[in-house]
């Protein structure tokens, strides 16, 4: 596989780790990989263990469905109760649970929940079943938000009258920024994440480097990708320099994707935006915009939600803040796993504990 | 993932042999041969294949750099 296999290296990625050695001294640097992508390729390839243990790496609050607020399941499982209505999702959505049901047992009850691979699968169920309300459930970060925007605007051209997009879009810089000010976790560097950054071009961390002196590069998702950005991270700080450096040059660049740019503008505005775990970030998210009001589920299929719940025992909250692990959870493993989890981040691919239970070795 | 057919905004790539279709709308003009990187669909990124080299034969002179010492 052309630009997959050169990027995995056996010799090269015992030399990064040399250098990483090396140059870091034994001095206790905290990394936070921002990007659910990010995790995964890490434990992946068991980098925690190629690291000196005076290199720490933290996951954050980078996986799409983990970060989506109770609230939202609530409302999608809402909708889908009706029987008029076709909810159309990335496949894990439907396990996390919500306050009191799934997508998934309401799917066992009879609603009609379908997994989609792409937003445009979404608006070909719309075309499909002229007689049916389609409801895309729209969650994801800066990378998935143009293609959703990409589908409205299509279902605009298309006059699509029954279709519509529940979101719950979220950007990436103010919740790192949020991070920072809360100020519960010692943070030396992000890892910042490759896809987000192809989008909407490297600058977008900027002000965090500059503001927070916190060394930010944009990592690619291969293991000399990810070796190479910490090693990076190190020579900054080793310097004592912070600055956003980029590492997925064949992929990222400064400007990022005018076209998908240009999309996210006319089909979303800037809005806050509720994480699990964190509550609501001024400034970091994104909302389908007036002018295409009559694709926003929220406005077009107005409920009344009771005030969402959280299962007191599900620590996802703090790990998606960093502030613990997988491990220091009383359910982790015993009541919550795969098959049957308990809170959102064991049942994303892309989750923290997911990850840990998959790849678990001493971290 | 390679792109090996285009048609309008629409397109073929390929990765291990499985092919799939994706909507090019985000990357055009884009042209077979090229590298994309995909998601939920859409092609979001066409790979710049002079940086992928430059990073793949820096990872091999460090590669090698390894070797040398290993064989002193």
């Amino acid at each position: 596989m052309k630009y997959i296999e050169e990027f995995r290296n056996h010799a090269a990625a015992q030399a990064l780790v040399r250098e990483i050695h090396r140059i870091s001294g034994g001095r206790r640097i905290r990394i936070m990989e921002v990007c659910g992508g990010h995790t995964m390729a890490i434990f992946k390839y068991g980098l925690p263990g190629l690291l000196p243990a005076n290199i720490e790496l933290i996951s954050g609050p980078g996986c799409p469905v983990c970060v989506t607020s109770n609230s939202f399941i609530d409302h999608a499982i809402e909708l889908a109760k009706d029987r008029g209505t076709l909810i159309a999702t990335f496949g894990d959505l439907i396990r996390v649970p919500g306050s009191s049901s799934s997508l998934q047992k309401e799917r066992g009850e009879g609603a009609d929940v379908r997994i989609c691979y792409s937003p445009l699968d979404a608006l070909e169920l719309a075309k499909q079943h002229p007689d049916r309300n389609v409801v895309f459930l729209g969650v994801g970060f800066e990378t998935t938000a143009p293609t959703a925007a990409a589908t409205i605007h299509r279902a605009a051209e298309q006059g699509r009258a029954n279709f519509s997009m529940l979101t719950a879009f979220k950007t990436m810089p103010n919740a790192m920024k949020a991070l920072l000010d809360g100020g519960e976790v010692a943070l030396d560097a992000f890892l910042c994440p490759g896809h987000v950054s192809v989008i909407t071009g490297t600058g977008i961390y900027e002000f965090i480097a500059r503001e927070y002196r916190t060394p930010c590069v944009v990592s690619g998702f291969e293991p000399l990708d990810l070796l190479q950005s910490i090693l990076k991270i190190i020579e900054q700080i080793a310097a004592g320099l912070a600055k956003v450096e980029n590492q997925y040059t064949r992929a990222a660049t400064l400007p990022g994707n005018p076209a998908a740019q240009k999309l996210l503008k006319e089909v979303f505005h800037e809005s806050d935006a509720d994480w699990r775990g964190i509550g609501t970030i001024p400034r970091s998210g994104l909302e389908i915009s007036d002018e295409y009001a009559r694709f926003d589920a929220r406005k077009v299929f107005p409920v009344k939600l009771k005030p969402s719940r959280e299962n007191p025992a599900c620590i996802c909250g703090s790990i998606m803040r960093g502030a613990k692990r997988p491990l220091d959870c009383p359910l982790f493993s015993k009541v919550c796993t795969p098959e049957s989890p308990k809170g959102a981040c064991m049942v994303s691919d892309e989750g923290s504990c997911a990850t840990y239970y998959k790849y678990r070795r001493t971290p | 993932m390679k792109l090996v057919e285009v048609t309008g905004t629409t397109g073929v790539v390929e990765i291990s042999g499985v092919r799939r279709t994706t909507d090019l709308s985000l990357v055009a003009p884009v042209e077979p041969g090229q590298y994309v990187i995909v998601h939920a669909g859409f092609a979001i990124a066409v790979t710049d294949e002079e940086e992928a080299r430059k990073s793949i034969e820096l990872f091999e002179e460090m590669a090698r750099g390894l070797e040398i010492e290993g064989e002193k």
